[in-house]
């Protein structure tokens, strides 16, 4: 009986010492976490109420903090850190210099050396969701070889409308990439086109065989059909103004989505040209890129308009006095021709966009 | 060894530098509690014990005055022992390269610089005679870039003098982080990134720009506005054309993408798009499709050279993304 007695209150202590071994390898584990606790700078009394939930064996696995006006995760003297900003409803992530991400009620993310939270220059942000700055999304993106013998490749999308799209081909003649649009003539065969409708995009080449690269968007340009995604399980996602991103599966409701690529400019600059004759005008664009092939070229007319200049084509300006044509890009240069039809003007402006170059 | 020469004016005045003429400034600082303002070719100077062959020279630049119809203002002189090296000035609000061992050939930027707002630039030169190089960073982007060049001006082989240089114009050029360093950049834009990519594919390794959904270092494409219009032209045989025009009021020029419904010449059933301008040829007809864009309106042209009436539905995004026009 007394060795039955002994043996309950040996299991009653035991089962005791193994709770309390429990308990202090908890604490110890917190404590051997306080170098996370170190680098956040709380200042007197702005805590207005902490709590522990409950403790794992090396980790707090429920806890609430209640911070009034501020939170630094990280030196703000020492480099990047976080600051929590209760008082203005707000995380805000710094570099060395700037604050470049802002979470409020909306996400800004500033492009280096600008700060998110004085700039207001939309150029300065590539992503700034305070209003409905969407972000083009991508639903499809790579290169295709088009033989002369296919002439015509079909990409199906399948999206029920006409999305947005940029087709890009390498020109073996002067062995550069080029913006394709669509020409047709009776009287001279063009070398490339693009066109697409609600369930293809269409790639044709009437030369050499080449590569294509395309880009297909979500983004419609023709009709609204609601397209729905199958979202990951982690997103990160900001809708438009008046749409639920909790419950909303339609890419063309967001301004950004995890789940789909944004179509980013790695390289932009402008350029003044001073017509002197007909002919070919380079610029350097210092892109930093061993394959750029997607580039969009703008010039600013002597008229004082400005138009999208093709690969395979020409543009004009709006009195018809200049042409610009057969734009193109290699790894150094972007080049296009000039031509004077009338006029006497000379000074022109050229803005480039370099982008993203997809890899198979 | 790294940083080599801080100017960050934190003293309160230009004990930090060699020399200087320039001011201290404590009102517009981009860093810290003051920073230095120059005008009128003024300029802090910092001379090093010995000249460096690879240095990298970095500093805030700002601007009072707005530099798109100046001329000749000076940002960064980079001087040898005996003579200059290099030069990256301003001119009409872009950054020019110069080598003092060809000054008539510089190299120009691309990035149109405005005032009152703070710029990194940072310049990495190399001193050889042949595979001498250099590069210009402006916030942590090539902004221009040269290699396997003469960099080496007289007999000097290196940069030991280097000036910040005030401006040639009225207003003031503020500057702060003067810094020298000598063999990294002093502003490594890669050290603070926000990437996201997509589902299963790791942010901190992943390179691969399809499966990157966004990178803080890239600027991107905003749109705000979508639309369309059908344009009508009756057709008599000559040359006819309809212009809508589309407002934006924006008031500056922005990126606009235009494309055009058709008829393919192989079905001609069939509707098809594609992006402006756009032209069609046969024997008998001539249709063309143009747009163009300014501060305040997109422009969308139909042009119809038949006998009989054509019509085209133009539809067009504009997006917020300045063209600096």
């Amino acid at each position: 009986m007394l060795n039955d007695f002994n043996s309950l209150e040996r299991e009653g202590l035991l089962r005791q010492l193994s709770y309390l071994r429990a308990r202090l390898l908890a604490i110890e584990g917190m404590l051997n976490g306080r170098a996370y606790i170190d680098i956040a700078r709380i200042a007197t009394a702005i805590v207005t109420n902490a709590k522990i939930g409950s403790v794992g064996a090396n980790k707090i696995t429920t806890a609430q903090m209640n911070v009034a006006t501020d939170l630094y995760v990280g030196d703000p003297n020492e480099g990047g850190y976080i600051h929590f900003d209760a008082a203005n409803d707000r995380i805000v992530l710094y570099d060395d210099d700037n604050a470049r991400m802002v979470i409020s009620d909306s996400i800004r993310i500033s492009l280096p050396g600008y700060d998110a939270l004085t700039d207001t220059n939309l150029d300065h942000f590539g992503l700034y969701t305070d209003a409905d700055n969407i972000l083009i999304k991508e639903f499809a993106r790579g290169s295709t070889t088009v033989t002369t013998a296919e002439q015509t490749k079909l990409i199906t999308h399948g999206l029920d409308y006409v999305p947005m799209f940029l087709v890009f081909v390498y020109d073996t003649v002067s062995s550069t990439w080029q913006l394709v649009p669509h020409f047709q003539s009776t009287f001279v065969v063009p070398p490339y086109g693009a066109t697409a409708d609600t369930t293809y995009l269409y790639i044709s080449n009437f030369t050499a065989n080449t590569t294509f690269v395309y880009y297909i968007f979500y983004d419609n340009m023709v009709g609204s059909s609601a397209k729905t995604i199958t979202e990951s399980e982690n997103v990160l996602k900001a809708s438009k103004l008046g749409v639920n991103a909790l419950s909303s599966v339609d890419p063309n409701d967001y301004i950004v989505h995890s789940d789909l690529n944004t179509f980013k400019i790695i390289k932009e600059g402008t350029y003044p040209i001073t017509y002197s004759a007909d002919g070919t005008y380079s610029l350097k664009h210092y892109a930093q890129m061993s394959n750029p092939s997607a580039c969009l070229v703008f010039i600013k007319f002597p008229d004082g308009y400005a138009a999208l200049i093709p690969g395979n084509g020409a543009c004009n300006s709006k009195d018809y006095n200049f042409a610009a044509y057969q734009c193109s890009l290699n790894t150094t240069d972007i080049s296009f021709k000039l031509a004077r039809l009338g006029g006497s003007g000379t000074a022109l402006v050229v803005k480039y966009y370099i982008f993203e170059t997809p890899l198979s | 060894m790294g940083n080599v020469f801080l100017g960050d004016f934190e003293t309160g005045d230009t004990s930090q530098f060699t020399s200087a003429s320039g001011a201290i400034e404590s009102t517009i600082v981009k860093k810290g509690l003051y920073s230095g303002k120059n005008s009128d070719n003024q300029n802090f100077t910092k001379t090093l014990a010995s000249a460096l062959s690879t240095i990298y020279i970095h500093g805030y630049f700002r601007l009072s005055v707005d530099p798109s119809s100046s001329v000749g203002w000076f940002v960064v002189v980079g001087s040898g022992e005996t003579t200059g090296q290099f030069s990256l000035r301003l001119t009409n609000g872009r950054l020019y390269f110069y080598l003092d061992n060809n000054p008539t050939a510089p190299y120009m930027g691309s990035t149109q610089l405005t005032n009152d707002v703070w710029y990194e630039i940072e310049i990495k030169f190399v001193t050889h005679d042949s595979t001498g190089s250099f590069e210009v960073r402006i916030n942590g982007q090539t902004e221009i870039i040269a290699s396997a060049l003469d960099t080496k001006n007289s007999t000097d082989t290196g940069i030991k003098t280097v000036k910040w240089q005030g401006i040639n114009a009225a207003g003031y050029c503020y500057v702060d982080q003067c810094a020298i360093n000598d063999d990294t950049w002093y502003y490594n834009p890669d050290e603070f990134i926000i990437k996201i990519t997509k589902d299963t594919y790791d942010a901190l390794t992943e390179e691969n720009p399809n499966n990157i959904i966004y990178h803080s270092k890239y600027n991107t494409l905003k749109y705000y506005l979508s639309g369309n219009s059908s344009i009508t032209v009756v057709g008599d045989g000559s040359d006819k054309s309809t212009t809508v025009e589309v407002t934006h009021s924006l008031g500056f020029f922005p990126v606009g993408i235009v494309y055009v419904n058709f008829f393919t010449q192989n079905s001609p059933t069939s509707l098809q798009y594609a992006i402006v301008p756009h032209v069609q040829n046969t024997l008998t007809t001539k249709r063309e499709a143009h747009a163009w864009i300014d501060a305040n309106k997109l422009y969308l042209q139909l042009m119809n050279k038949s006998s009989s009436t054509y019509t085209a539905v133009f539809y067009y995004k504009i997006f917020k993304n300045r063209l600096g026009f």
